[in-house]
């Protein structure tokens, strides 16, 4: 997806919607890891988080 | 004699330097500020944004040594500024024609969001504040080119975004201490001294108020950060709701175990039930102050046996009740803690969700707003008729200096942090533009020439003593040397921004001290009425949730005892009586809550009631007698019956010698039943 | 009553403690110990490995972003027909109205022929004029030339034959101005010179038309290309006859084109000619070097249904195929990868 977000006129890079989508889906990872104790099985959970952010955003670069 | 001098001047000046040097720790936080902030700079100068040195600022304003703390400012400081941007948009939009219905609606604003942030804790006090001032750097700002405020309020969005990405990366990456190890830490220290501070209750008798103040005083700065950890991990919401379940706790531990003693006190002497109660919560709170589950379980069943017979007695004992009560409330407290602690450290859901509220006084919200507003309002006539140009600049130092005040306990020695603070900056700015600069351009060249003063500036913030001069040095710096690509070096525009920035902070200290200050007396004068309302209202049954009052009548009593000065014995006295108010407000919220409890029951209908009349009503001779006949209304009913009705008694008999002892001072404050 | 009694739960211990209570290293390991330690040798596994992958994904993103030929800032462009009478006159009657599609040759306006009918008229006088005049000159050189020399001088059948010529010019020229004449009134007829649309049209019947002003703007409806401003870092990923995909902005669908040209130039404001032509260089510090753009005309091939290409309409331009370039890398990356592996090997 190359088209800008129209937002009531204002458009908007694809890529702050990209990070946006990324920042969400990883709130939603989050609650999921705090069910699984997601912490007990990675050295250094917030680089992971952070780590698994950029993951989100490429794939969504990929996929749309 | 001469021959010991020098060994010991070399080690007072080792001493002396050693202090001075900064730690290792500290050297780490200013190489993480310094590396997010170039960080900021050069990608906002690569994303060619129009303000890249207020993503620069953004780094510095949420420069916080933990993380946790600076993932919760940088969420609210975010959602802050979204919401000023819009206001700016909409009232430059609205009033783009009137330059004076716009400073007059922006000041009406600006008022309205210091009013609001008086009443918000921590990071979200700070982020309605925020949204306030991005008004002013928004629409203030552009207030000669309307037409630009779109394109402003996008950037600025744009670049605080920016920093806020790159300080949490560089968070991240250089594994930033997190919030939750450091409260695990002060939260330890604080149950380690609560349980002594107990101990010291259940064994030598009541401490005094002074002592019981103090342990407030350890405890409460503990609840910002408990609040700051939920957004650190993924488990953080319950870590943080264990760490506050834990500090409710704790207040709740310092507060039983000295009415326990007070109690006792009360009675005159012991009797065998109360001998080894206190034997119970002794052994619980002595030693490492760390009593395993099973031990606590242990206690509490013994103690609710004790409490179950004494309470069964042909003729009951109010005030044995009372402190068998308070002893097993003690247990609760302590096994709450215990509780809290665990799932704050392993990060399990803790037994319970409390709020710890904090008390705000709705006078001094309303001063602080008005304070704002006039010195805002004041200032922009000021420059209407001095007709300075650039004058709008000053204007938005002002605002925001202005609004960070509001929200500082103490806001005139802030003002004189902000003074020192800005003169630093100007010269900081001035000697790194004109003389280490001078011309160079480069980005590794402008990354160095800032490390120094950043780092000095990190420095001080982290000192408890210096915070306020650090952090607007820290935060005024970039605002001064105004990194721009390309760079402009115009002396005249540096020296009058200077100008403007000290002039603006001088108006900051002049508006402390002189427009609505809050003198201790007046302070005293809120807190204390507030407090009476809350006991009216208790009284009549509507005091609310006990837990949570706790929490809030502590918080109540650490700022009323910061603004309580005058002669020793005056101060003690006044302590005595607030601690004397919140004591009979506890126990009159709690009493009409457990009777209400009881009211389902047909057998204690009749004396419940009777007994939630007397405590609402008067008079308070009729209080005891009320509690003994709730109590033989309950001796036929099952265990819980017994416990609830004895709770309930415990609480009837503790306002009423609380009223009893201070009858002449509760007099004048005009309650219903006395 | 307002709080829970907490259920018994077994006391947890820290952490910490845990780790402590460890058997030195040298001990026979117990299993427990190297349960503890596969533990941790996963976790920072794990770690690493979501680690490795983010530095993947951030290479790709900055690959994808920054160094890809694509651009945000690319625009429509078209050429315009200025069009301007050649004739001076009023304008008698208008036939376009703002916006109309024209064809190649259609009449535009009409000025005012009287002028030009009275100016062929007038020289179709004039022409006359000269031939009757040519005849009488030619007649009298020809008589001349049948004398002999004892009845006229040589000079003076010179002087009728020169006569005579000096008439024959006189008609050429006169015919000419014929020629002009007519042109000029066919003239007064203004034509499309291109297929396409007249544009802003603020011309109304009566208007003075001046010769060589322009005063109708038809735009060349075949003409439309695609102007994609590209930084100077990802130049060396444009090749002339690369395909290229445009998505204007509010509509969906691609338009698809080639690259057909690259500028070659772009203004410098140092090179600007100060006092006696010296260029005025301004100093100018930067922190970080920006891109300059540099415009790529992409023919357009394709223009989907329901587009409708408007000069100057903002567009993201990429080149290359769509999600080509996410596999290319991979591949690449695989093929890097296996290379590299087999090197090893």
């Amino acid at each position: 997806m190359r088209h800008d977000l129209d937002l009531g006129g204002i458009l908007i890079s694809p890529f702050v919607a990209y990070a946006a989508g990324a920042l969400l889906i990883l709130v939603g990872l989050r609650a999921i890891f705090a069910r699984i104790r997601f912490s007990r099985y990675v050295a250094n959970p917030p680089l992971v988080e952070a780590g698994l952010y950029i993951c989100l955003v490429a794939l969504l670069v990929v996929l749309f | 004699m001469s021959a010991a001098a020098p060994p010991a001047r070399i080690d007072r000046w080792l001493d002396r330097i050693e202090a001075v040097l900064p730690a290792p720790s500290a050297w780490a936080f200013a190489l993480r500020i310094w590396l997010a902030m170039m960080l900021a700079l050069y990608a906002a100068f690569w994303l060619q944004l129009e303000s890249a040195s207020s993503a620069a600022v953004t780094v510095a304003i949420l420069a916080q040594p933990k993380r946790g703390q600076a993932l919760s400012k940088a969420f609210y400081r975010f959602a802050g500024t979204l919401v000023g941007a819009a206001l700016a948009i909409l009232l430059v939009a609205a009033f783009g024609q009137d330059r004076v219905l716009l400073l007059v609606s922006f000041t009406l604003w600006l008022a309205i969001c210091v009013f609001v942030a008086n009443f918000l804790q921590d990071t979200r006090a700070y982020g309605a504040m925020l949204s306030g001032y991005t008004v002013a750097i928004i629409a203030v700002a552009n207030i000669d080119t309307p037409q630009n405020v779109f394109d402003s309020a996008i950037s600025r969005v744009a670049a605080i975004a920016l920093g806020i990405v790159c300080i949490t990366f560089i968070n991240d990456a250089l594994a930033s201490p997190s919030t939750w190890r450091s409260l695990r830490a002060g939260l330890s220290n604080a149950l380690t001294g609560t349980t002594a501070f107990a101990h010291a209750c259940l064994t030598k008798g009541d401490p005094g108020p002074e002592a019981a103040l103090r342990q407030i005083g350890v405890i409460a700065p503990l609840r910002a950060d408990a609040n700051a950890i939920a957004g650190e991990f993924d488990d953080g919401p319950q870590r943080a709701a264990g760490a506050r379940s834990a500090i409710a706790a704790l207040y709740a531990v310092a507060a039983r175990a000295r009415t326990f003693a007070i109690a006792v006190r009360w009675r005159g002497g012991t009797t065998p039930a109360i001998e080894e109660a206190r034997a119970i919560c002794a052994g619980l709170t002595g030693g490492s102050g760390r009593p395993d589950a099973a031990a606590i379980a242990a206690a509490r069943g013994r103690l609710c046996a004790l409490l179950r017979a004494a309470a069964l007695r042909e003729e009951p004992d109010l005030d044995e009740v009372v402190a068998l009560q308070r002893a097993l409330d003690l247990a609760r407290a302590l096994d709450f803690a215990r509780d809290g602690f665990g799932s704050l450290s392993e990060g399990y859901r803790p037994l319970r969700r409390v709020s710890l509220p904090t008390h705000h006084d709705v006078a001094l919200a309303l001063r602080a707003a008005a304070r704002i507003a006039l010195a805002f309002g004041l200032t922009c006539l000021l420059f209407v008729f001095a007709g300075w140009p650039a004058t709008s600049f000053a204007l938005v130092q002002v605002a925001a200096t202005g609004a960070l005040s509001s929200l500082n306990p103490d806001p005139r020695k802030f003002a004189n942090g902000v003074f020192l603070g800005m003169a630093l900056a100007s010269t900081a700015a001035g000697i790194t533009l004109f003389l280490v600069l001078a011309g160079g351009q480069g980005f590794p060249l402008l990354a160095i020439a800032m490390a120094p003063v950043i780092f000095a500036a990190c420095f001080l913030a982290l000192r408890p003593a210096t915070f306020g001069v650090g952090f607007i040095l820290l935060v005024f710096f970039p605002v001064l040397v105004a990194p721009a690509n390309p760079q402009v070096y115009d002396l005249q525009v540096f020296l009058q921004n200077a100008l403007l920035v000290l002039i603006s902070s001088g108006i900051l200290w002049l508006t402390v001290r002189l427009v609505l200050p809050v003198s201790p007396e007046r302070a005293r004068l809120y807190a204390f009425e507030s407090a009476r309302r809350d006991l009216r209202d208790a009284l009549v049954g509507e005091g609310g949730d006990a837990t949570t009052r706790t929490s809030f009548n502590s918080d109540r009593l650490y700022q009323y005892a910061q603004a309580n000065t005058g002669a020793e014995p005056v101060r003690r006295r006044r302590l005595e009586l607030a601690f004397a108010i919140a004591h009979l407000e506890a126990s009159a919220a709690r009493a009409h809550a457990q009777l209400r409890a009881l009211w389902p029951d047909p057998r204690l209908r009749a004396a419940a009631t009777r007994a939630r009349t007397v405590l609402a009503e008067g008079p308070a001779d009729a209080i005891p007698a009320a509690a003994r006949d709730l109590l033989r209304a309950a001796r036929g009913g099952d265990g819980d019956t017994v416990l609830g009705a004895a709770r309930a008694a415990s609480d009837l008999a503790a306002a009423a010698r609380v009223m009893e002892r201070h009858r002449r001072f509760l007099r004048r404050l005009g309650l219903p039943g006395l | 009553m307002p709080d829970p009694d907490p259920p018994a739960r077994p006391a947890s211990p820290e952490p910490e403690s845990r780790a402590d209570t460890l058997p030195a290293s040298e001990e026979p390991m117990l299993p427990a110990r190297r349960r503890l330690r596969l533990g941790r040798i996963l976790r920072l596994a794990a770690t690493g490995l979501v680690l490795a992958c983010a530095a993947a994904a951030a290479a790709f993103v900055w690959s994808y972003y920054v160094t890809a030929p694509w651009t945000r800032d690319g625009q429509v462009r078209v050429q315009v027909a200025s069009v301007a009478p050649q004739v001076s006159g009023q304008i008698v009657e208008l036939r376009v109205t703002d916006n109309q599609t024209v064809r190649k040759g259609d009449l535009l306006y009409r000025i005012d022929p009287f002028d030009f009918e009275v100016a062929i008229a007038s020289a179709e006088a004039e022409m006359k004029n000269r031939e009757a005049d040519l005849q009488v000159k030619r007649t009298q050189a020809q008589r001349r030339e049948q004398l002999t020399t004892l009845s006229t001088s040589i000079e003076e059948k010179q002087q009728f034959e020169g006569t005579a010529k000096i008439a024959e010019a006189a008609l050429d020229s006169a015919k000419a101005q014929l020629a002009q004449a007519r042109i000029n009134l066919e003239r007064t007829q203004v034509r499309s010179p291109v297929n396409g649309r007249v544009t802003n049209l603020l011309l109304r019947t009566g208007d003075y038309a001046t010769k060589g002003t322009v005063n109708v703007a038809v735009i060349d409806t075949d003409s439309f290309w695609i102007d994609g401003y590209f930084e100077e870092t990802k130049m060396a990923h444009v090749r002339v006859g690369d395909r290229a995909e445009a998505v204007l902005m509010g509509f969906g669908d691609i338009v698809r084109g080639t690259v057909e040209s690259i500028t070659l130039g772009i203004s410098t404001a140092n090179a600007a000619p100060s006092t006696q032509g010296l260029p005025s260089v301004n100093p100018v510090y930067t922190w970080v070097r920006l891109a300059q753009r540099v415009p790529v005309r992409i023919r357009i091939d394709h223009v989907p249904e329901g587009v409708t290409l408007v000069a100057g309409m903002t567009c993201t331009v990429s080149l290359g195929e769509a999600g080509a370039r996410g596999r290319d890398w991979l591949l690449v990356a695989w093929n890097r990868l296996r290379g590299g592996g087999a090197a090893a090997r």
